[in-house]
């Protein structure tokens, strides 16, 4: 074979052509190459302006940075400025990018963007001829799957059926079967006709016949003819005869007036009964309207469980994306190679890093709320062979006034066959402002003022997973969102503010079940606060339903109280009646006896002076 | 019709004065090209030596289309002997390891079975194919361009079109 000049200038021209690729358009074909990787991962534009390449050193700088947010094209999700590191010489020989350090210490989260950060839709894809089959989901996966049942099974605050239950009064008594309705109707009933009462005590046939005797003798007395003193002793002792007569008669009249005014005060006294019958019928209906005890265990789930369902679930996505992009490096079974791929067969290589490596990410910037500044190490292609686990630490120095301080941690350690992250986040001061507990199927509750220390730990081995939320709040204000009755008693209860609450939450999922723990103080604070205002609806209610029970009750109450007064005034009318008569008929009786001791004092007067005249006369005679 | 180009291309060359070994090389090349599949490193020296020698590059690349259709088929074949020496032949490992371990090499993916096995099957046919080549040009060139001149009958039956076609396969100037 011989040397062909021409060839030499093509490899000549090759050359030069590359030489002037690598000056015009290789740092712009990095660039692209960046945004395009980029993009892909968070779905929007990514801008990379100023590349700096040196192929000899490894040394890049890059002026621009930016990330549009795909959640508000408007927006960067962070852009940075000046970013610098090293590409290790000596690895790239291997085909591995390692990166010792990067220094990225210009970064601004949310900042505005000029144009929109969204990017073009893409054309739909053609239907694939061959469908993969369906991977086995991943533990995160059927725990995210699963989650959604959790949350389901969470308790809701049923304080709106729970008050308007109590609130029904109407109902509580169309439902109560009211022992003094029933003894009203018995007593109505007992005294359909009240003048019974003093009827048949005075068995008014027997005491009239006793008076008209009585009538009839004294009548006769006084018809009596007087013509002796025998007829005035006579007369005197039928008229004592009839005085005892009187006398006896006065006294059943007697009897028999306080047998009636007993019988009208039994009925008196059963009609008091009633009332005492209502006191109970009112004092039962009452205890239904108090609250019981709330399960405040529930009821701090039933306003905190759906907001740290929603958290956890967020966390969960973390932790899937965190898989998706760090997998772990499983030894695999080696698969029967696809055509013209083949197999990669690996030998010891060591101390050579993966594909590729940041050992060490020094970040700091600023976001809207804080200045953050930073340490990541260990981001690898290959967590087991690289052998260390990614780890980062921010702190955060807040000047929004949304948070005073905070910190986050991570470590995520896919080295193993099993991978395993923890990301811990805490917060002091963390502004409550808009978070939303309860739920809107019962009451929604939105937080409008409050501050918060926050710790947030979650804690995933595999498919095992745990999460703890720990929330203490400072001079925490509620504002519910709820129309209807309830309206008024859930703005009382979340009126004033609550100070310092305790959440505590904690979840695992294990064995492909979770198990969810809420604990809060809010619950016990918030039970409280119903009591005190329900107690003054309670108090409303108690009287509705004193109102009710006396609305059924008063109006029969009276008009049996009526019939019976009535009955008793003419049942006391026959009784004074008969004693009116008697002492007439003893006035009469003594006023005929006076008479007839005056006739009698008349006839033995003139009886003396006729034995006075015959004895003068028979003096006379004799003289 | 575009299918064919090369190789009407190819019969154009077998046909003209061009030295036998030049079309025999490109033939050779063409298998290396065409019967390792992913091996860009390799791919490129080719291409390099290519360019800097007196390589016949139509005979070239229609070699490498052909092969490119072997390499398909002899998938089986290059897995099976890159295994058989990257994981079987025990001997063979601490060489792998340096070379594994050696700056730049890694980028020709020597440790898939497939680059392998066809880079070895390829480097061992290169030689034979070019003899082969070589003896193939020669005999095509004194007994087979004889045979088709013969067809010039034709042109006496006035088949233009179908002349003009198999002229094609006629050697210049006969």
């Amino acid at each position: 074979m011989k040397l062909r000049i021409k060839g030499i200038i093509i490899v000549g021209i090759l050359a030069a052509t590359l030489l002037v690729f690598r000056y015009v358009f290789l740092e712009p074909l990095v660039e692209r190459t960046i945004e395009s990787i980029g993009q892909s991962i968070v779905k929007a534009k990514v801008d990379v302006r100023g590349l700096q390449l040196n192929l000899i050193t490894g040394s890049t700088r890059i002026k621009y940075f930016e990330v549009a947010d795909s959640g508000d094209p408007w927006k960067n999700l962070f852009e940075a400025r000046n970013i610098s590191f090293q590409l290790s010489p000596r690895y790239l020989t291997f085909g591995k990018f390692v990166i010792d350090e990067i220094q990225i210490l210009d970064i601004k989260c949310g900042t505005k963007r000029s144009t929109s950060g969204a990017l073009p839709p893409k054309p739909e894809k053609k239907e694939k001829r061959e469908k993969k089959p369906k991977e086995k989901p991943s533990g995160i996966e059927v725990a995210t799957e699963k989650l959604k049942d959790e949350a389901k099974a969470l308790p809701v605050w049923e304080i709106s059926q729970q008050v308007k239950e109590k609130a029904n009064v109407e109902a509580i008594i169309a439902g109560a079967q009211l022992s003094s309705v029933g003894f009203v109707e018995e007593l109505e009933n007992k005294y359909s006709d009240p003048d019974k009462l003093w009827r048949d005590i005075l068995k008014q046939g027997e005491l009239q016949s006793s008076t008209d005797k009585l009538r009839s003798d004294i009548d006769s007395l006084k018809s009596t003819k007087i013509k002796s003193p025998q007829d005035v002793k006579n007369a005197l002792a039928s008229a004592d005869i009839i005085n005892k007569s009187v006398g006896l008669v006065k006294e059943e009249v007697q009897s028999r007036g306080d047998s009636v005014a007993s019988a009208f005060s039994r009925a008196n006294g059963d009609i008091a009964k009633l009332d005492d019958i209502a006191k109970g019928d009112f004092n039962r209906l009452k205890k239904q309207l108090s609250i019981e005890e709330l399960d405040t265990a529930r009821l701090a789930e039933a306003l905190v469980g759906r907001t740290w369902m929603e958290r956890v679930d967020k966390l969960l996505g973390t932790v899937q994306t965190v898989r998706r992009f760090l997998p772990s490096c499983k030894k695999e079974k080696p698969e029967k190679p696809r055509r013209m791929q083949g197999v990669n067969v690996e030998f010891p290589r060591p101390g050579m890093p993966p594909a590729f490596v940041i050992r060490k990410i020094n970040l700091s910037g600023e976001s809207s709320n804080a200045n953050f500044s930073g340490i990541v190490t260990g981001i690898s292609s290959n967590a087991r062979q690289y052998g260390k686990p990614l780890k980062a630490n921010i702190a955060m120095q807040p000047h929004g006034g949304k948070i005073s301080s905070a910190s986050f941690s991570a470590l995520i350690d896919h080295t193993g066959d099993i991978e395993e992250e923890k990301f811990k986040l805490s917060g002091e001061g963390v502004s409550l402002v808009g978070m939303k507990l309860g739920s809107p199927d019962s009451v929604q509750l939105t937080s409008t003022k409050g501050t918060a220390d926050i710790g947030l730990v979650l804690d995933a081995i595999g498919s095992e997973l745990l999460l703890k939320l720990q929330v203490i709040t400072r001079d925490f204000s509620l504002e519910p969102q709820v129309s209807g009755d309830i309206a008024l008693l859930i703005n009382t209860l979340f009126a004033r503010p609550f100070g310092k609450i305790t959440i505590t939450a904690e979840s695992a999922f294990r064995n492909n079940a979770w198990k969810t723990k809420i604990t809060s103080n809010l619950g016990e604070v918030l039970s409280i606060r119903l009591k005190q205002a329900m107690s003054a609806a309670i108090a409303e209610q108690e009287a509705r339903l004193r109102e009710e029970i006396d609305k059924q009750l008063v109006s029969r109450r009276a008009a049996l109280t009526d019939k019976i007064e009535q009955a008793k005034q003419r049942g006391q009318e026959r009784v004074d009646t008969y004693r009116n008569q008697i002492e007439k008929y003893r006035k009469e009786l003594e006023e005929e006896r006076a008479k007839l001791e005056r006739q009698l004092k008349a006839l033995l007067a003139e009886e003396t002076d006729k034995l006075k005249e015959r004895g003068l006369d028979k003096l006379r005679q004799f003289k | 019709m575009l299918l064919l180009k090369p190789f009407i291309k190819l019969f154009r060359l077998l046909n003209s004065k061009k030295a036998a070994h030049e079309i025999a090389w490109g033939v050779a090349f063409g298998l290396l090209l065409g019967l390792t599949p992913g091996n860009f490193v390799l791919k490129f020296v080719v291409l390099f030596l290519i360019l800097l020698f007196e390589v016949n590059y139509a005979a070239c690349i229609v070699s490498a289309a052909v092969f490119a259709l072997f390499a398909y088929l002899l998938d089986p074949v290059f897995h099976a002997l890159g295994w058989f020496l990257l994981a079987e032949v025990e001997s063979l490992g601490p060489m792998w390891t340096t070379l594994y371990n050696t700056p730049v090499v890694p980028w020709t993916r020597f440790n898939n079975t497939v680059v392998l096995g066809s880079l070895i099957i390829s480097l061992a046919l290169l030689y034979p194919v070019y003899r082969l080549s070589l003896a193939g040009i020669n005999y095509y060139r004194t007994v087979f361009a004889e045979r088709i001149k013969r067809i010039g009958v034709l042109k006496a039956l006035k088949l233009q079109k179908v002349w003009n076609f198999v002229k094609i396969f006629v050697p210049h100037g006969r």
